[in-house]
């Protein structure tokens, strides 16, 4: 019944594991340096939010690295679809389109635990302080659902690699600076904050960062993530039912 | 009928692909689509194999109209693209269980079927090499393993031996002799290669410019204009008359000999007689 979300799971992950260590040394490599060189460097005796601001930028390095790691699939799934036409077989085979779409979030989602676990790991060597929630699981989930579904959709859409580099350059970037990763939203000024709430992810860091002190998560930003994610999830699978090779 | 396909269009912009295609081909048929680059033979395959839809026109696989969504109908076929299409960095083996997985296989019975596979192809010694470590022969009969590993009833080979050594060419031409004569299996082939049509097929179609011209056995479309080719080339052009006794085309050549052409009498060719219906070379 869900051959497609086995076959195409099943060949992603498998593909992961031959590349297992070089995916795991590049995704340690650069939330390390954005810790030592904001948190402890830029940042350092500084109290932001109410936080240290290490532990303050630890939340939005961990939505960061996680939106990276669960975004780029859409790399992946370009160079199979543009250079080696892989994508061809899943269309030719007898696979609801629907089931493509999230074989590949559960992919990305899968992939996006490497960053978790580093994550982890650097909160205990560099004594961040975090306490970890319940809502973490389940809110990060949704949040690297989301993104993998965004990075498999700009992969059936675009046409050509330099859109994708637009993209990164016009969307995620913009996002990843703005959305309070790196300082509260709520310093910005009053037209950025309003124009941040456009991003979905100002309200996956709001939730990420509420599930690492221990605080009540804002609904607000939940209904907004939830709105954002169910969207984003329909868009995918429009787009996966109209594409072709 | 084993596939029936009625009326079929595909445009591209103002460019017409397929222009009204119609064909109905039984089960254990080996037919061979052949037609210069961009004759729409891709296009057909394409279409045929639920990758792209037409504009307008019906296919029927055993009488039912295909539905692309329809799984049973995609278990019908098998396609080899004219592209490897194969994942790189996994092993021959592990190439075959994604498509297995992607088709509902489970198990031992895909294990087992894996291993027909890979004895049918002549690839069980590489089972467990990287599929990029394979040659371009191999290559290719991997992904002819991986199309067959459902059982099609018919298998679509677009272009199979496009960039392959004449070696690889020959064994691919007997493997695909096998599948047929063997295993059952209906082959529907698309190629420019002239000496392949003629050399697998029994059946030819003649594709030029999205349209069906010429539609029967090799033998008979080289019948339909000559046993024999007078071939002369005269200031560099070359000129072919045809005829159906070896001494009309004795005679015809002995009365151009006095112009000081080079010219050479032989059997028709599958290439004169595109060329007679098209005005093309293949």
């Amino acid at each position: 019944m869900f051959s497609g979300i086995v076959g195409i799971y099943f060949r992603e992950v498998n593909i992961l594991k031959m590349r297992l260590w070089r995916s795991f040394a590049q995704a340690l490599v650069s939330p390390a340096l954005f810790l030592v060189a904001f948190g402890y460097g830029l940042g350092h005796g500084r109290v932001v939010g109410g936080q240290d601001y290490p532990s303050f930028l630890f939340a939005g390095l961990l939505a960061m690295a996680t939106l990276n790691t669960s975004y780029a699939i859409n790399a992946e799934i370009a160079i199979a679809r543009f250079h080696y036409k892989i994508f061809d077989e899943y269309l030719i085979a007898p696979v609801a389109r629907w089931q493509i779409a999230i074989g590949e979030m559960l992919y990305g989602m899968t992939k996006a635990l490497m960053p978790i676990a580093i994550f982890l790991v650097y909160a205990l060597i560099a004594d961040i302080d975090i306490s970890i929630g319940v809502a973490f699981i389940p809110v990060i989930l949704l949040h690297t659902a989301f993104f993998s579904l965004m990075g498999f959709s700009v992969a059936l859409v675009v046409r050509h690699h330099a859109d994708q580099f637009a993209i990164n350059t016009f969307v995620i970037a913009p996002m990843t600076f703005l959305s309070g990763v790196f300082f509260p939203v709520s310093v910005a000024p009053k037209a950025v904050q309003v124009f941040v709430q456009l991003f979905p992810l100002t309200h996956s860091v709001a939730l990420i960062r509420a599930t690492l002190t221990g605080a009540t998560l804002p609904l607000n930003h939940l209904i907004c993530f939830i709105v954002f994610f169910l969207a984003m999830l329909a868009t995918s699978l429009l787009i996966a039912k109209r594409s072709a090779g | 009928m084993l596939l029936c396909i009625d009326k079929l269009k595909k445009s591209y912009g103002a460019g017409t692909a397929l222009d009204c295609i119609s064909l109905e081909m039984g089960a254990g048929e080996v037919l061979a689509f052949l037609g210069p680059n961009g004759a729409g033979k891709t296009t057909a395959i394409s279409i045929l194999t639920g990758l792209i839809r037409q504009d307008s026109g019906d296919i029927y696989y055993g009488g039912e109209l295909f539905n692309p969504d329809n799984g049973a109908h995609k278990r019908t076929i098998g396609v080899v693209p004219q592209h490897n299409n194969i994942d790189r960095d996994l092993d021959v083996r592990m190439n075959l269980k994604v498509h297995g997985l992607l088709y509902g296989m489970r198990g031992s019975f895909l294990d087992r079927r894996i291993g027909e596979v890979l004895a049918l192809t002549e690839l069980a010694s590489q089972a467990n090499k990287l599929a990029n470590e394979l040659s371009g022969g191999m290559k290719r009969r991997l992904v002819i393993a991986r199309a067959l590993l459902h059982k099609p009833k018919l298998l679509y080979l677009d272009e199979p031996s496009a960039g392959l050594d004449p070696k690889s060419r020959r064994d691919l031409h007997t493997l695909i002799y096998k599948l047929n004569a063997n295993e059952g299996v209906s082959i529907f082939c698309t190629t420019h290669y002239i000496e392949e049509a003629d050399a697998l097929a029994g059946r030819v179609i003649f594709l030029d410019s999205g349209r069906i011209v010429a539609d029967a056995a090799p033998a008979e479309l080289k019948a339909d204009i000559g046993k024999f080719a007078v071939e002369s080339i005269s200031g560099g052009v070359p000129a072919y008359k045809y005829f159906a006794e070896y001494d009309e085309a004795r005679t015809y050549m002995a009365s151009l000999s006095a112009n000081g052409a080079t010219m050479r009498i032989r059997e028709v060719s599958l290439e004169d007689a595109f060329i007679n219906k098209t005005g093309k070379n293949v």
